[in-house]
């Protein structure tokens, strides 16, 4: 799948043919799709929060009216 | 593709649905049973809502999903979310196969997954201001409805109302979109079990048989809403599961765990001033409090009892920042003021401290009958195995049935339970109907991690091979498909790859 915000990047044909066999029969339905998941991974940084300061203070404020925390 | 609807009874147990069902008051789960299959459901360690539901639609346990909890026990304590989780969800496997998803208030899938379908976050989603749903634009259709996601105060209608909203969404959509796979997660169920299991339970000290039938029909109601879903569902699908994320049972007994700590010197004792403000007056600022918020006007009640809570917090988490070896802790987990030990979590150092603490642990017991309150006692790693086995707390707890741990220091050990009186257990709820699914028959417990290698054989989709579960080929009649064929298991090139590039950045390589 591609759309207007992807960028193209050129991999050797040689990489992308053993990419190819490794993605098949796995959940990867493309090598593309493939190797975006790989660099995604590399990418994310572990301990980056996907909340900010604010939402994360209203969900402790409910787990503490829970009882929870 | 086959059409499968799974129900989710947050804190669902038999304890209360088998008689319920006997008699005749939730006529459509009673029908599952009857013509289905049905077990007690293992829950994980610790039965709690994130980590459980995470393993009922993943099939691994945290140390492979590293979800532990409602936060994180890493160096600060953040909030869970679904950015968490390290394994695909049943519902990004259903979707990448092209079937039509729809996922409703499933706890900590905040912020929402991209599917093939509709999804609306559950439990750990900060407010509807947030885009709880996928796609975003479906918002406008909670807000339309007056939705609502959880509720956190303490009335039991404001839950069955909650309860309500939740069933009439699912109605709709079940009606209305179309979709191969349908899973909703109904929360009310354990807030109000948490709250009131007193007034259903004859052998609570708190019981009062004059209030039972007032309460008995507050939880009908609210079982009812889950009932008639469940009933719209068998109409509409093939197959349907009702399952649950860990039992329930009461809680008699509560434990200062802190004035234990502070016993055996694991945590710093109260001092002078310090010991005034927070053992006598935090008992009378609690009755004071409920005395002035009924002089406030009703819109402060809300940020009054906001404030109120993070100073408590506050006050708890600045006493234990200290040189004592225990940090924060909770009713199945306990942190070590970690602080610096040479070698880590890996160290000797670290070790023998755990060594010495669990041995101190070992000492709680209950004065009356002697007998110890925490009735099994791990190691994180004793508890958890996988790639992020090391995300999970230093230790790990059961107690005694009926025994609650509390933070709040009081002058004796144990105390009579006050606020909740219903907490988890470790056997939750398994029921299914559907063709292929035996009828009328009781099985062996199963695990929570079976659940969902099970339904990927049943629709015969392959089963990826980290799962901690395995199918539980018990449920299916020996000539069906299901049953008369083994599972099929791939490797996860996705798992591989995630565990490989894990290991990259452990060495800094990238």
């Amino acid at each position: 799948m591609t759309n207007e915000q992807d960028v193209t990047l050129s991999i050797p044909r040689a990489l992308y043919d053993r990419l190819k066999a490794r993605a098949e029969g796995t959940e990867f339905h493309s090598v593309a799709e493939y190797v975006v998941f790989v660099l995604e991974e590399v990418a994310k940084d572990d301990d980056s929060k996907s909340m900010d300061s604010e939402d994360e203070e209203k969900v402790k404020d409910n787990l503490r009216a829970l009882g929870y925390i | 593709m086959q059409k499968v609807t799974i129900i989710g009874i947050d804190g669902g147990t038999w304890t209360l649905l088998e008689p319920w069902i006997g008699a005749g008051r939730l006529p459509n789960l009673a029908s599952i049973v009857r013509e289905g299959v049905s077990a007690k459901m293992e829950s994980v360690i610790p039965p709690v809502t994130p980590p459980a539901w995470t393993t009922a639609f993943t099939g691994a346990f945290p140390g492979k999903h590293n979800i532990f909890s409602f936060h994180t026990f890493r160096d600060e304590q953040r909030v869970t979310t679904s950015a968490d989780r390290r394994v695909p969800a049943l519902w990004q496997m259903a979707s990448s196969r092209g079937a039509k998803t729809i996922v409703l208030n499933v706890p900590y899938t905040y912020p929402p997954d991209p599917i093939n379908g509709i999804m609306v976050s559950g439990m750990g989603s900060p407010s509807l201001d947030n885009v709880v749903t996928y796609p975003e634009a479906f918002r406008d259709e909670l807000v339309r409805r007056d939705y609502q996601i959880d509720e956190v105060g303490a009335s039991p209608y404001r839950i069955v109302e909650m309860t309500r909203k939740h069933r009439e969404l699912a109605s709709h959509l079940l009606d209305h979109s179309a979709w191969d796979l349908f899973v909703v997660v109904f929360i009310g169920s354990d807030r109000l079990q948490h709250l009131y299991w007193k007034y259903l339970d004859p052998s609570h000290p708190d019981y009062d048989s004059r209030l039972r039938k007032q309460y008995e029909d507050i939880f009908l109601a609210l079982y009812g809403h889950i009932d008639a879903f469940a009933g719209k569902a068998l109409a509409h699908s093939d197959y349907v599961f009702v399952i649950s994320d860990h039992g329930f049972g009461p809680i008699t007994k509560a434990v200062s765990m802190t004035k234990f700590l502070q016993d055996v010197g694991l945590q710093r004792p109260y001092h002078g001033l310090e010991r005034v403000v927070k053992v006598e007056l935090e008992g009378r600022m609690m009755d004071a409090r409920f005395r002035v918020s009924r002089r406030l006007p009703p819109a402060l009640v809300p940020i009054a009892k906001r404030t109120w809570r993070r100073f408590v917090a506050h006050q708890r988490e600045a006493a234990v920042q200290s040189t004592s070896p225990v940090g924060l802790f909770g009713q199945y987990w306990m942190c070590l003021n970690r602080g610096g030990k040479e070698g880590g979590t890996d160290g000797p150092a670290y070790q023998a401290e755990r060594d010495e603490v669990i041995s101190k642990l070992a000492l709680l017991r209950d004065p009356e009958s002697g007998a110890r309150i925490l009735t099994k006692i791990y190691r994180r790693e004793e508890a958890y195995h996988g790639p992020y086995a090391k995300n999970g707390p230093d230790i790990l707890f059961e107690t005694l049935e009926g025994f609650s741990l509390k933070r709040k220091l009081t002058t004796r050990l144990l105390t009579h339970p006050v606020g909740w009186s219903g907490e988890h257990r470790k056997y939750g709820i398994f029921m299914g109907r559907g063709p292929d699914l035996k009828a009328g028959s009781k099985l062996e417990p199963l695990s929570i991690s079976d659940f969902l290698p099970t339904v990927l054989h049943l629709l015969a989709w392959q089963i990826p091979r980290y799962c901690d579960g395995k199918v539980a080929t018990a449920v299916f009649k020996e000539d069906s498909r299901a049953g008369s064929t083994p599972p099929a298991y791939f490797d996860s090139e996705r798992q591989r790859a995630i565990e490989r590039v894990a290991a990259m950045k452990k060495r800094s390589v990238i």
